[in-house]
């Protein structure tokens, strides 16, 4: 294959990840919030947070790995001066907690927990299969799926 | 363009230095948020609180770039174009 072809290949395959991520969003409407009515700074912050959270979910391999790349530079910089007094300021400021709430909302936290090297965190996947392979679906419909005695 | 092909007029339009410019605005907030001493308890250290660190440091390591005395700036000993060649 030639490097073009290549090329026009991973778009393709960009543009397919994107239009799938869609599908998801519209089938699980909870995980894209109505927009704010105003035009003002809220709705500025809207589209922050959901172009944010359209990136931890639509590539949550890439986000784990930068998430972890951040977390080890974190650990590195704490063995320092500088970086153990910032540390230890963060730890003890309330505004981080606000921060820490926003970020989990926003993420769901589906970049903690386990995750093999290059693929989506476990905890991703399951999110989808809460949100989107239940959504409405009958679990008396499921349950005769089920082989008996399988939870 | 193609990958065999590659042309310098892109170049002209680069956002490294925007890229940049945001990780320091990031890693300032960051040290904003450390003022906050509003927080009497003092919890121990998470993974959120160890990736606002990491921010902090790569916007540190940013700012170490433009503060470095123009004199000192280090050159390499050869030219990129001798390994683009």
């Amino acid at each position: 294959m030639k490097p073009d072809e290549l090329v026009a290949t991973l778009a393709e395959l960009e543009r397919v990840r994107s239009a799938i991520l869609d599908l998801v969003e519209r089938q699980a409407p909870q995980l894209l919030p109505t927009p704010p009515d105003d035009a003002g700074t809220e709705r500025t912050v809207f589209d922050l947070l959901v172009g944010l959270r359209r990136a931890v979910l639509g590539s949550p391999a890439a986000a784990r790995d930068l998430h972890d790349v951040l977390i080890a530079q974190g650990r590195r910089f704490a063995q320092t001066d500088d970086g153990a007094r910032l540390r230890d300021a963060l730890a003890s400021s309330a505004a981080v907690d606000n921060l820490r709430v926003a970020w989990e909302t926003v993420s769901l936290n589906v970049l903690d927990g386990p995750a093999a090297p290059g693929c989506p965190p476990e905890a991703w996947a399951a999110l989808f299969a809460d949100a989107v392979v239940a959504q409405g679906i009958d679990d008396a419909i499921l349950s005769r799926f089920r082989p008996e005695g399988f939870a | 363009m193609s990958l065999s092909d590659p042309r310098p007029a892109p170049a002209e339009h680069s956002s490294l230095v925007d890229y940049l410019s945001g990780v320091v605005a990031l890693a300032r907030i960051v040290d904003e948020l450390a003022l906050d001493s509003s927080h009497e308890t003092h919890s121990t250290a998470d993974d959120f609180v160890y990736l606002l660190l990491g921010v902090a440091s790569m916007g540190a390591a940013i700012e170490g770039l433009v503060d470095r005395p123009a004199g000192s700036q280090h050159r390499p000993a050869t030219t990129p174009q001798r390994w683009l060649r």
